[in-house]
Parts: C-alpha cells; structure tokens; sequence
C-alpha cells in the first residue's frame, strides 16, 4: 500500500538552512548539509530544497549544496528556486536532483512547463505554489511570497491540469512558521478539481495537525520545516567555532530557545504516531 | 565485477553511479558497444519516454548489442524505464518495440477510482514466490515514480506486485540473467540499497 509521503522542506539562503514566518524575517538554523544527512539517517521520505532568493536575484546556488548531499544521500531530492529555462532544470539534475520545483516561471511562461514535461517527463517537474488569501480568494504569489501574480490558485491548477506536471507543492504562505495548521476545506476544493498529485506546505505546528491534514484529505505528502527544524537544531553543535556567514538573522540560534507555537518532533515519532493512527507510513 | 551503466543522455545518472559507488563496486558510464563488451554485467536505467529512449539506443548502434550480451548470458539489471524497455512493447505516446528481452508490454496506468498518474512515493513489495533474490522484508517500502506499468506474459517472471490504489501491477522481474525494478532501489534508502547490493551479489554469480 502506498505510504503518505513525509517530507523536509529545507530553505536555503547562501550557505545557510534558514526558516522564517510567512516566507520573511529569515533566521539563521544551521548548515543544510548537516540537517540532510541527519534528516536522512532519520528516516525522512523526501528532501526538498528552495533557495529562498533565488527567483529575486535570478540565479539558484544550490548546485553545490546538491552535488556534495547526493553522494551519500539515496532518496529523492527535489530543488527549486530561479528556474528558468531547460539548462537550468538540465544543470539540477545533473548535479544529482530528482525532481525541479518551478513557480515564477511557470505562472509567467505556462507553456515552459510543457516544454520541461515533455522533455525531462513530468513526473520530474513539480510545479510551486506560494498561495494567499485575499478577499476568501486563493492568489498565487511568488519570489518567496514577495509579488503577487493575480491569478487564482484554483484558475492556475485548471491550467496545470493542462500542461502536465509531476506534482503540485501548494504553501499556505499565511500560515507558513505559524504552526497555526492548514486550510483543509480549500485542499478538498483542489482536491475536486485535480488528478496530480498533492503536497502541503506551511502551518504544521504538531503532529495533530498533519493527521488532520491525512485524515481529511486526500493529499499524497505534507512538506515539513519548522516542526522538524526547531527539534533538530538543538543537536547540533553551535557554539561560536562555527562560523555562520553574514546572511541572516543568528539570533534565534544562539540563545537556543524553543518556537513557543511549533510543538517541534523527531521524523520517526511523527511516522509512528501517524501509523497508529492508521496512516501508512514508511517506518 | 565491472558493471556498464548505460547513457542515454536523459536521465539523472548521478544516482545511480553514486549507489554503485557506495556499494564499492567498479562501473563505467558509457554507451559504448566495446565497453558494454567487456563489462560483466549491464544495469540500464532511464527518466524518459520510452518511445525516445529505444530510438537512442537505437541511435547509438547499442541496441542489438545489449540484446546480444544478455542473450549470451551477461546479467542486465533494468531500473524504471530501464525495466520497461526490456519488455517487448511500450504504448507510451505510440506503440514501440521495446528489447524484446521479456515477452510482454507496458501500458498506462489505469485512470479509475480517481488514483493520481503518475504514481510517485514510496510503495511495498508484495513476493511473488521464493526465488533467491532477497528483499530484506515486507515491509520494506520503495520509491516509485511511473505513470507506465509492465505486464510480462509469462506470470513467473514477476518476483514481485505491487498495489497502486486497488490495482496491482508487477513491481520486478527476475528471469535467469534479467533483473528489473519498476522502482528506483539507488533513491528508497537503507533498504534500496540492500536491495541493489543483493542484486549486484546474485548477478556475480551468474
């Protein structure tokens, strides 16, 4: 039987894991390379990557990132930001990327997707979307929840359904590092109106709220940061030997306290507590 | 043991060189009949469409020899569409002989009870019989990612299901020297891994 997908969602910003509140106020969590090998050895199904500037600046520096985390990581890998064009999608996947994660792009040149689809196949092309709501509607925003599209997220998965795409990544930008869960009647709305597979993305704050999210929809995984991110970084060393470059917000490192409205979990107990509660799981 | 790991130019190679390099063994990437040749043993993998990827095959004058090779008795291990293409048939976009290695064909993955196609994320194997290969245990869970599935006309072959929604497809082969997985054993972990290397052993053997 096929297991729901449990998967890390790791934002990048130069060298660093970083994780913030709607997409802003970026704080500094570690080193990606050391979360992805842990997150490995733990058991996650899945691995997500998103340079977080990427799409602002117009360039993705995760190739290297990728390329070390592959050698001894054997899971899928997917890796979005600032995709562009086929060489970018080309260059990712060569450097040991599973899956291409596309939003701007997409939502400015439809027909790109098509394009990457037919050549990469679309089980390789995930296509991202930062949504939030304004008026009872669903917008798609993108640049890292910055700039806003005008299109409907429902209009655009109508669309999606047309050009072909892997998979769906939908995150619940107002909710994302709030911990406050999801917008499960709106998942049901998408559910109804697409076949493509599912991830959620923004708003896990315990474990209860993904075996809501399981239970009352049908979607294929949950993207998981916070939750994870905010047990783990405790674990590491992170004394004043290493040294975390200028980019971003360190002070929530150092003075190692805990998110009061992330009720943090390792990846095996939420699997366990989820396969108990009759969600299958990869344990 | 050498082991040829054929290039199509399509797909994500890193994987699987990094997995048969983890697990210590000697492999050329290549699409060339004189290594194909002189290796011991040929894992064909591949992203792609099916239609594409025999064409180049095809295109690369490696076609027959990979038919040559493992009719001689060398082990092929084919992953995903590799797997696919050992089969004699595919229906992806159009009807294209495949390697003609299995007698059987690849269709689309039935569009009922609203499953999502493709069929992504991590899945079970469900034995079909005792044969030696080992999958370290039941409920082992590897990664899939395929929208085509393979039916092999001689039931036998299959080592192992899987069920997709209520549907249940064959989920590897083994057929003497012919090893294939429709699921990608260099991305399910510990146990893919396991998996590879139990493979990689049974194929020294032959």
């Amino acid at each position: 039987m096929k297991c729901k997908r449990i998967i890390s969602k790791l934002e990048i910003k130069g060298p660093n894991l970083v994780k913030g509140v709607n997409l802003e106020g970026m704080r500094v969590l570690g080193k990606p390379d050391e979360f992805s090998k842990l997150y490995y050895n733990e058991n996650i199904d899945e691995l997500y990557y998103q340079d977080t500037v990427a799409s602002l600046y117009g360039r993705n520096s995760l190739y290297n990132l990728i390329e070390k985390v592959s050698k001894d990581i054997f899971i899928p890998l997917c890796v979005g930001g600032g995709v562009k064009n086929l060489k970018d999608i080309y260059n990712l996947l060569k450097v040991g990327a599973d899956k291409i994660s596309i939003n701007k792009q997409a939502l400015k040149k439809p027909n790109f997707v098509y394009e990457a689809s037919q050549k990469f196949g679309k089980a390789n092309i995930c296509i991202s979307i930062e949504a939030i709501k304004s008026e009872n509607e669903y917008y798609c925003f993108f640049d890292n929840g910055r700039n806003f599209s005008n299109i409907k997220v429902l209009d655009w998965i109508k669309n999606i359904n047309q050009i072909g795409a892997g998979e769906i990544c939908l995150t619940f930008v107002d909710s994302d590092g709030t911990g406050k869960g999801f917008d499960l009647d709106f998942i049901n709305k998408i559910e109804k109106i697409t076949n493509i597979p599912i991830v959620i993305h923004g708003g896990a704050g315990n474990k209860k709220q993904v075996l809501e999210l399981f239970k009352k929809t049908k979607c294929d995984g949950v993207s998981i940061s916070s939750l994870f991110h905010y047990n783990y970084m405790l674990q590491f060393n992170n004394d004043s030997d290493i040294k975390y470059s200028d980019e971003g917000n360190v002070d929530f490192l150092m003075s190692k306290t805990k998110s009061k409205k992330i009720e943090s979990i390792k990846i095996n107990n939420l699997k366990k507590f989820l396969t108990k509660q009759k969600i299958n799981c990869r344990i | 043991m050498k082991i040829s790991i054929i290039d199509l130019e399509v797909s994500n190679l890193y994987s699987i060189t990094n997995a048969v390099k983890y697990l210590d063994y000697n492999y050329v990437v290549s699409s060339s009949k004189n290594e194909i040749d002189n290796s011991d043993c040929i894992i064909l993998p591949g992203v792609g469409s099916f239609p594409y990827a025999i064409s180049q095959l095809k295109k690369k004058n490696i076609y027959q020899t990979l038919i040559k090779n493992v009719k001689n008795g060398k082990p092929i291990i084919g992953i995903c569409l590799g797997f696919q293409l050992l089969f004699s048939s595919g229906q992806e976009f159009k009807n294209t002989n495949g390697l003609n290695l299995i007698k059987g064909s690849v269709k689309l993955l039935p569009k009922k009870n609203n499953l999502p196609i493709p069929h992504v994320g991590w899945n079970n194997l469900i034995k079909s019989n005792k044969k030696s290969i080992s999958f370290s245990n039941n409920k082992d869970n590897f990664y899939f990612v395929h929208s085509y599935y393979a039916e092999p006309d001689d039931k036998k072959v299959c080592l192992s299901y899987t069920k997709y929604g209520n549907f249940k497809f064959c989920s590897s082969i083994l057929s003497e020297n012919i090893f294939g997985f429709q699921f990608h054993p260099e991305k399910s972990g510990r146990a893919g891994l396991n998996l590879l290397s139990n493979t990689l052993k049974n194929a020294k053997k032959i």
